[in-house]
């Protein structure tokens, strides 16, 4: 099937001029769908490039799932970073579920700072959301290079000014070694995917969302105290709180400036329009 | 009034017959089933068949199946049908780069325009800059409408560009007091329109059966700047002892996407008895307006905290070090116990 669609674009592109490159047409249509469906819009738009649908998928990041640990019972999320085929490792136990032989796991030196990542996250996940769940991946790159994906997840529901909530943070961060080990190039791409239902009588039914991405690149020496740990989760910490100020400060009320820009929200005017209308009316009313 | 005095509910048969357009539920639903079914009403609509038989003669072989060109059409419906108000051609775009040529010919983009634009209550403009509401109650075919003075124009849905002709629409039939408590309204609702809104603002009366029907809008966009939104609402007011019983809906879109993607979008049913229909309309509005101002004020200080805190309670950031934490006793219980 995925053959027979993409000779179809063969023939569709021999006869017609060559269209926009389809990664970039496709991450331009997510940038105008709703960010409260992510998932699915993306999941139909692989649907019509297939060919394309692995650099989509590793290019768009999508809201997290969550699974438990059947060794731990503790909570972790899922992406492409703990997947080995149709199985998922769980950072708490290192296992893969379902269960599979050679799945891939980090080695013993990076496992332990995996051990000590996921402790330190789960701290930094407390102390700034106060709920939800992390979870955090590394593997190998060439040498003793290695990247990192550190994910929270925040629900909330039936708060006051919330009656459905979500927060989704994906950081993934490159570590290059230089000068022997002695220092490191941390690079990081921060996504933070959000979304608000508010069901009021004042509000009707009314959804904020939205996706933010951002790539934040900071040089550190290693020593006792600048351990990569340290490097990585201050870089990680002020990006997120960026993100944070600017969605609120920002994106979110960008869109209240455009409604406002549309319709005044001062009543003065209004009070205004309803004095001409009767004006208007005592008029007719008079010429009649 | 004699049955056929009053502009059909839908228009006869043998015209073009517009597509019952899909419930709000349906558009806005996550099957591409509905959406394709939806489609092929729009399709045949625009004579689509006829087309896609003579092209598959041209072309002795169909590149596509019948089942991939209906799946390919029915993704790019779903995602036109999300385009947010005055995106749709730049998302069209995008779309036709993604999307075999052949699921897109045939009157197909207009019909799904069409659908779109009937659903936020877009408005087609003319040269001279008059506006007219592409909504259902508007439309005599699908490609020709009416504005409240039952002045006619040709519409395109895709560009939303209008030209208005030389006929007008047939009111003979229609009483006296429908037509006058219809301009009575629209009188009230212009001034309002364009006191109030500050962009685009626009009213349209209609008479339709026994009841009136009203779109207010407005919209603004600059996509320049990053930005697009509109807001609308759509009300029948069905003539009672008491006025009018008065069914509405207002629905409000905002996006804004400079180096990312955050859009609002609010709808709220309002249903109601009153003599002052204009007042009512406008007491709605301000009442979902005030609610969303209440709502982005709320924002800052208590909704988004529930979510991710700017600060910590302590005031203090991270301590990255196990050991640190340990003794400020700042591990999580499973972390302690895991670690």
């Amino acid at each position: 099937m995925a053959e027979m669609v993409s000779q179809g674009d063969d023939a569709a592109a021999a006869a017609a001029p060559p269209k926009r490159d389809p990664i970039e047409a496709a991450l331009s249509i997510m940038r105008r769908m709703p960010p409260n469906k992510i998932a699915h819009n993306l999941n139909a738009i692989c649907n019509l490039i297939p060919e394309h649908a692995d650099e989509l998928l590793q290019r768009v990041d999508q809201p997290l799932e969550e699974a438990k640990c059947k060794d731990t019972g503790r909570a972790y999320l899922l992406c492409d970073y703990n997947r080995d085929g149709d199985s998922h490792r769980s950072p708490w136990s290192n296992k893969y579920d379902p269960p599979i032989d050679d799945g891939f796991v980090p080695s013993e030196k990076l496992r332990r700072l995996e051990v000590e990542a996921n402790t330190l996250f789960d701290c930094y996940r407390e102390l700034y959301f106060e709920g939800g769940t992390s979870s955090v991946y590394l593997w190998e790159l060439d040498g003793d290079d290695f990247a990192g994906c550190f994910l929270i997840k925040k629900k909330v529901s039936g708060h006051e000014f919330v009656t459905e909530g979500c927060w989704d943070s994906i950081h993934v961060v490159e570590v290059n070694l230089e000068d022997n080990g002695k220092a490191a190039n941390y690079k990081l791409t921060t996504t933070v995917i959000l979304t608000m239902d508010v069901q009021k009588e004042s509000v009707g039914d009314t959804n904020l969302s939205g996706t933010l991405t951002r790539t934040a690149e900071k040089r550190s020496v290693i020593d006792a105290e600048h351990t990569h740990m340290h490097n990585m989760g201050t870089l990680i910490e002020d990006t997120e709180t960026d993100i944070r100020v600017n969605m609120d400060a920002l994106y979110i009320q960008k869109t209240r400036e455009v409604v406002n820009n549309i319709r005044s929200p001062q009543t003065g005017p209004s009070q205004g329009a309803a004095f001409t209308a009767s004006l208007n009316e005592a008029v007719k009313r008079h010429a009649r | 009034m004699a049955e056929d005095a009053a502009p059909p509910e839908l228009p006869p048969r043998e015209a073009a017959t517009p597509p019952e357009l899909p419930p709000r539920e349906a558009v806005e639903s996550l099957s591409l089933e509905e959406d394709v079914a939806d489609l092929d009403a729009a399709a045949a609509d625009e004579g689509y068949e006829e087309e896609a038989a003579d092209a598959a003669e041209e072309l002795q072989e169909a590149p596509l199946t019948e089942e991939e060109e209906e799946e390919a059409r029915g993704v790019a419906q779903h995602l036109l049908l999300n385009a947010p108000p005055g995106e749709f051609t730049e998302l069209l775009d995008d779309v036709a780069s993604i999307t075999p040529e052949r699921a897109l010919e045939g009157g197909f983009v207009n019909g799904v325009a069409r659908a779109r634009n009937a659903q936020i209550l877009e408005a087609a403009i003319t040269e001279d800059g008059a506006r007219v509401v592409l909504c259902r109650e508007a439309e005599v075919t699908p490609t020709s409408y009416r504005d409240a003075n039952g002045k006619l124009y040709d519409v395109d849905h895709a560009t939303l560009e209008a030209i208005p002709v030389e006929d007008v629409y047939d009111e003979d039939a229609v009483p006296e007091s429908l037509k006058s408590a219809r301009d009575d309204l629209q009188k009230a609702l212009a001034v309002y329109a364009s006191t109030r809104y500050l962009g685009e603002g626009h009213a349209a009366t209609f008479v339709v059966g026994d009841a009136l029907k009203c779109v207010v809008r407005g919209a603004r966009k600059n996509l320049g700047n990053f930005h697009s939104g509109s807001w609308a609402s759509a009300w029948t007011l069905t003539p009672s002892s008491e006025g009018y019983d008065v069914q509405g809906m207002i629905q409000v879109r905002a996006h804004y996407f400079e180096d990312g993607n955050v859009q609002l979008y609010a709808t709220k049913e309002v249903t109601a008895s009153t003599r002052d229909v204009s007042q009512l309309i406008e007491a709605s509005e301000n009442e979902l307006h005030a609610g969303l101002e209440a709502m982005y004020g709320d924002m800052a200080d208590a909704t988004f905290k529930a979510l991710r805190r700017v600060m910590p309670i302590t005031k203090l950031k991270m301590k990255w070090s196990v050991d640190a934490l340990r003794l400020k006793g700042g591990l999580t219980k499973a972390a302690a116990e895991a670690y």
